[in-house]
């Protein structure tokens, strides 16, 4: 053990705050309130908070970006197309071709993209250029856009499914419990990424066309859809147990004896006392939602082109690492920022609110 | 359990119907067929019979090993058995990589929690569960294995060497894919193990302990990390069936190592229902196996399971 | 033949402009070089070739449609006729040479009848002699084995029952041996001015009739060539060693071969392929190299690397039989918005602009003057608001897991919302593309195609791309359904000419009339021919590289 010497074990933060808080200040005091004051001291965890907004409001701004800044909007293919750099005129991308000399071709290699030009060319390819001339720096913004809405929009549906499935099955017990909890099973049984990818290239070519569910194959819900299924028994095991002991709990007898109904019960009674665990796994889902998108859409199961997300755009960058690996650098230091600011205020979170949400992850 | 796997099958079948236009017999007809030459493939495999039929004929011929793909009339069996040294080369290492630096990293970080070293660790596994695997791969693999661009040549640029051939080389191939696939756990177990730790110091056990007057690093060897790595354990058996079963899909392609995974995301690429097939469960099989041992080693760690 | 989707390999023939028109001058003529490269000096032997090699589909010639097999191929397996394996640079590599065959065949009946005599004595590498019946239960295996190849066969007398099923063939009565006197005689329903170069092919090339009717792969089947593969294990690895039974020089136009023994380690990566001969670990690589790395391998391995023309070309498809295509403005609009030199780029610089639906190695080749359709986005507006299609919604097919094919469809995307359509892009997988596109049903409107040839005639492009007649419901290869009555008649016309005519200058120039045709009427959009790598360890004299119409011929590699 590299730490001998260690005599004295500290606390983690949250139980340190809480022990400073004393006995009789806790009293009387809701814990949502009292998670608020935690939270509120807690200031790395706000300060990524902060940087998580902020990335989200700069993706939501890039229309602005595109009039003001950079005049090339996302999906605008510029490739024989100068720009002027420092007054000199240069080729967004590199021109080459091939001439045949006695039958032997000479070749000038092409196709080589301009790098980041950080203002240098006014606002035009900040951060450089792709393969088809379009701009990184307003990719990266509305990709941020379709990574973020499927992060959050999926954990959201993820979470309201489980919470739902969970709430079922922890309540009714019996052979709605059986079911419920063979189906997490099932889908736990399964690897995430290889479910994801079989799901997200089957409905890829076609779309989705069952029933009333109309969804074309270039659609974003395909990702979300995917991505919400496959986590739906790493939210819904957890809760499930909880759930199941809170079920025995005076407080629901007591509910039921006044007369609740079995919904009122499970969405007014037991819901309020497994919120706290919700939202922090919420983050962590929203946080591991962003990464799956981006293995699935380098599998070419995610997003589909010409739309860009940050997945989407590391793959496509792939290709020319050596030539412009602004295409696939950028998109990377994004995600892992926001993945980042989100697991630190969820971690803040949890401490503030429910030190033992767990939540196993799974990106190989 | 055996349930578990057929219901598993059951759902890659019922993908896999969903795709239309993937009629793997006009696939392997090829491009100059005739009407007939496609219904006699047709009929040669099953696809003219009904579904549940041809979901039954597939699983029956993928236990007694005689299923073949679409595309290219490998047996799956084969395939994947092809496959499982590169498997189990990258599971095996990460996984002890990623085992012993995550409780390493999850000790010291707990028991100097809220010093600099805590700090910095907590900091450097949060980045480390925050970067997308293709990305730190595709990174990594350029940076210091790609010749060209930037210079650097210290690995080789992806494949696979069988142990048997050259054990110097299967090592100095895997390096990368280890470290790529490790970093993610290290910091995830890290800080789990953390937070466990924490919070096993404040039961009832502990304090007995202590109150006997062992000392804090015997307490911390033989009771807490103990009770604490409970948790870890179950973690580590399904994330390493995962890995084991094929599941470090992105990893295997991104190093190009032609395993379970590798073999898995081609076969995805060209919507090849038997493979695909046998690959899930293969990696379902390997899950529901060490959901098992997981439970029998929880009995055997937990002392509050054994007292019970 | 399509390249294999995932990396870009091509078959190649390749013949110097100024050649070509020798050789078509001469009739497809001239007796150049064959001998010479056969007379490998013993001291060029070498005991082990390394080679990294891509990934294929099958090692057995009666199933195998990939590049990467063709290849190898050519130094193993043998058919009555084979391709000159001389330089496509220097010499005429679309030259039909007699093979396991003592002549070319004597052609009769008007070019219905083909007769053919075995060599004498010539043994497959299992020992057993090759025989006469053995070319007819070649044939008849490929149809057991429902081989992609027969539907070359499909001109052949008595052929009709084998198609209808194809499994249970057990008889071609237009097939005639004598194992006795050594002869094949073919019968055809009609003269078939390319059948001489359809007996060139791998699914013609002889097998003994005892080898399995089923795919036959771990070894492969035996083989009369130099070489035989003596193991196989899929996506992973080959090993391929000289024939025992091979009588040296008994075949002029067959090259002993220099290595005694060719390894292979198969990778779809090409920029592991490149790093194992880099580091000296194979001597050679087959895959193309990375495009993002050309430039750096180039500068450092500048004499190494060599780069070949294929007979390929990559054109967009437009259905003709659906809005908005089926006008022949909005045709011509898509010709005059795409700028090749853009799509050359998105290759790295590794394609040469054309405008020609016919290679430029082919004798009947002539280039388009003036170029028809120079890059003019204002026309090309102009043309869709004439045509009256403008607005329409135009879905574009592309090919998802190629990033270059996946660049060009988004290229094409743009380029069509710029004139005035509303396109959307629909990426799908390459192992199911073609059989997707080629689906009626599916109705592709426009979309990414290319086609790299099985073998060195007109015919094997505009019969089977562009001539309407043979538009069918499923795996269609007329994509854009092209079917002007005049050229499917010209194109019949040429393909029965008996062989002695099918290289004469009046034929060649009816092929380049068709050409042009189909350019008038922007029956597609053809962009670029495709232009490969050769990649070579410093160990190799790159000198010796031979690319044959089936690319570098392995046998004759040579170390320094």
């Amino acid at each position: 053990m590299a730490t001998t010497g260690q005599e004295e074990f500290t606390l983690d933060t949250a139980a340190e705050l809480a022990a400073k808080e004393g006995g009789s200040q806790i009293q009387g005091k809701s814990p949502w309130v009292l998670a608020g004051r935690r939270m509120r001291r807690n200031y790395v965890s706000l300060a990524f908070l902060g940087i998580f907004l902020l990335i989200v409001i700069s993706c939501l701004l890039a229309p602005l970006y595109v009039s003001q800044v950079s005049h090339i909007p996302q999906n605008d293919v510029r490739t024989g197309a100068t720009v002027v750099e420092h007054g000199k005129t240069v080729n967004v991308i590199s021109q080459g071709g091939t001439k045949i000399v006695n039958g032997v071709p000479q070749i000038v290699f092409g196709g080589v993209p301009i790098g980041a030009q950080w203002g240098a060319a006014g606002g035009k390819y900040v951060l450089g250029a792709d393969e088809l001339g379009r701009d990184v720096g307003t990719r990266l913004l509305y990709g941020g856009r379709n990574s973020l809405f499927i992060g959050v929009t999926s954990a959201a549906i993820c979470t309201t499914l489980s919470v739902v499935l969970a709430l079922l099955a922890g309540y009714f017990g019996g052979i709605v419990d059986w079911i419920i909890s063979r189906f997490f099973d099932l889908v736990w049984a399964f690897p995430v990424v290889l479910l994801g990818i079989a799901l997200g290239t089957a409905l890829s070519v076609n779309g989705f066309h069952h029933g009333p569910i109309n969804v074309s194959s270039g659609s974003l819900w395909i990702p979300i859809g995917v991505i919400s299924f496959v986590f739906i028994p790493y939210i819904g095991r957890p809760l499930r147990g909880q759930v199941l002991a809170l079920r025995n709990r005076e407080f629901i007898e007591a509910a039921t004896a006044q007369g609740a109904g079995p919904v009122r019960i499970m969405f007014s009674e037991l819901l309020p006392n497994v919120a706290s665990s919700v939202l922090v796994l919420f983050t962590l889902i929203v946080a591991n939602s962003i990464l799956t998108e981006v293995g699935l859409s380098f599998l070419g199961a995610g997003v589909q082109l010409p739309n860009p997300s940050w997945g989407t755009m590391i793959q496509e960058g792939s290709k020319l690492l050596s030539t412009a690996p602004q295409i696939s650098l950028f998109p990377g230091i994004a995600i892992a920022l926001t993945v980042l600011s989100l697991n630190v205020f969820g971690d803040g979170l949890r401490d503030a609110l429910d030190p033992r949400a767990k939540i196993r992850i799974e990106h190989g | 359990m055996l349930l578990v796997l057929l219901a598993v099958s059951f759902i890659v079948y019922f993908i896999f119907i969903v795709i239309p236009g993937g009629d793997p017999a006009q696939r392997i007809a090829g491009k100059v067929a005739t009407q007939a030459n496609i219904l006699a493939i047709r009929k040669k495999l099953g696809l003219d019979q009904s579904f549940i039929v041809q979901w039954y004929d597939l699983v029956k011929a993928l236990f007694t090993a005689k299923l073949v793909s679409y595309s290219n009339q490998t047996n799956v069996v084969d395939q994947i058995k092809q496959g499982l040294p590169a498997t189990f080369s990258l599971a095996i290492g990460a996984g002890i990589i990623w085992f012993g630096f995550g409780v390493l990293v999850g000790t010291i970080s707990a028991v100097t929690a809220g010093r600099i070293s805590d700090r910095a660790i907590t900091a450097l596994a949060l980045i480390g569960i925050s970067m997308p695997v293709a990305w730190l791969g595709l990174i990594l693999r350029f940076f210091l294995a790609g010749d060209g661009g930037s210079g650097v040549s210290w690995f080789p640029d992806g494949g696979y060497v069988p142990l048997s051939a050259n054990p110097a080389q299967w090592f100095y191939h895997l390096i990368l894919p280890w470290l790529t696939l490790a970093v993610l756990f290290i910091g995830f177990y890290g800080r789990v193990l953390r937070s466990n730790i924490l919070d096993t110091i404040n039961e009832d056990f502990v304090r007995t302990a202590k109150a006997k007057g062992l000392s804090s690093r015997r307490i911390l060897v033989k009771h807490v990390l103990r009770a604490s790595l409970i948790p870890i354990v179950t973690l580590f058996g399904l994330d390493f069936a995962s890995v084991l079963g094929g599941g470090a899909i992105i990893t295997e392609t991104v190093y190009n190592l032609h395993g379970v995974g590798w073999y898995a995301a081609q076969s995805i690429a060209s919507e090849d229902l038997p493979p695909l097939m046998g690959v899930t469960l293969f990696g379902a099989m390997f899950i529901v196996v060490f959901s098992l041992l997981v439970d029998i080693a929880y009995a055997y760690l937990d002392p509050r399971i054994r007292l019970s | 033949m399509r390249r294999k989707r995932g990396i870009s390999v091509a078959i190649a023939a390749v013949v110097a402009a100024g050649l070509a028109l020798v050789a078509s001058g001469c009739g497809g003529g001239g007796s150049s070089g064959s001998n010479n490269s056969t007379a490998a000096p013993a001291g060029k032997t070498f005991p082990t070739l390394k080679v990294a090699w891509g990934t294929t589909d099958y090692f057995d010639p009666g199933l195998s449609y990939r590049l990467e097999s063709w290849q190898l191929f050519q130094d193993v397996y043998l058919g009555l006729v084979v391709k000159a394996h001389v330089s496509c640079q220097t010499d005429n590599c679309t030259k039909i040479e007699p093979g396991l065959a003592t002549t070319t065949g004597t052609v009769t009946d008007g070019g219905k009848n083909f007769k053919f005599t075995l060599r004498k004595g010539i043994k497959y590498s299992n020992g057993e002699p090759v025989k006469a019946s053995d070319f007819k239960a070649t044939i008849i295996r490929d149809f057991k084995l429902n081989s992609p190849g027969i539907g070359f066969f499909s001109n052949i007398v008595g052929v009709d029952a084998c198609e209808a099923n194809p499994t249970s063939c057990s008889d071609i009565s237009g097939i005639v041996t004598d194992d006795k006197a050594g002869t094949v005689e073919i019968k055809l329903k009609t003269p078939e001015s390319d059948f001489l170069y359809v007996l060139s092919i791998p699914f013609t090339a002889v097998v003994p009739a005892s080898t399995p009717q089923k795919d036959t792969e771990n070894p492969p089947p035996a083989a009369a060539g130099p070489y035989y593969i003596t193991n196989y294990n899929p996506s992973k690895s080959f090993t391929v060693k000289r024939n025992p039974y091979w009588k040296k020089n008994e075949i002029p136009a067959v090259p002993n071969g220099n290595p005694d023994t060719i390894q292979g380690t198969m990778t779809d990566d090409e920029s592991q392929s490149a790093q194992l001969v880099a580091s000296g670990q194979a001597m050679y690589d087959e895959n193309v190299l990375p495009v993002d790395r050309l430039a750096f391998y180039k500068k450092k391995y500048s004499d190494q690397i060599k780069f070949f023309t294929t007979p390929s070309t990559y054109y967009f498809f437009m259905n003709q039989q659906l809005a908005p295509f089926n006008n022949l403005k909005a045709r011509q609009a898509v010709n005059y918005a795409i700028d090749r030199q853009q799509l050359v780029n998105l290759r790295g610089g590794l394609g040469v602009p054309t405008w020609n639906f016919l290679p430029p190695s082919y004798p009947q080749y002539k280039k388009i003057t003036p170029t028809p359709y120079p890059y003019d986005l204002q026309k090309a507006k102009q043309l869709v608001q004439q045509s009256g299609t403008a607005g329409q919604k135009v879905t574009i097919y592309t090919i998802s897991d190629v990033a270059v094919d996946l660049s060009t469809g988004e290229y094409l995307q743009s380029q069509l919302n710029k004139i005035g359509w509303k396109a959307t892009l629909k990426p799908i997988a390459g192992a199911n593309y073609f059989t997707i596109v080629g689906n009626q049903s599916t109705k592709a409107q426009i979309g990414f195609t290319d086609w790299f040839e099985d073998y060195p005639y007109p015919s094997d492009w505009f019969n089977i791309l562009l001539n309407g007649e043979h538009i069918k419901p499923v795996h269609n290869n007329n994509y854009g359904n092209v079917n002007i009555k005049s050229l499917n008649k010209e194109i019949d016309r040429l393909d029965s000419l008996p062989p002695s005519e099918a290289l004469s200058a009046s034929t060649n120039s009816a092929w380049a009339k068709v050409d042009k045709a189909f350019s008038d009427n922007a029956a597609t959009v053809p962009y670029l021919n495709g232009i490969l790598t050769s990649f070579f360890s410093s160990q190799m004299n790159v000198a010796c590289d031979i690319f044959t119409d089936s690319q570098d011929d392995p046998a004759q590699f040579c170390l320094k």
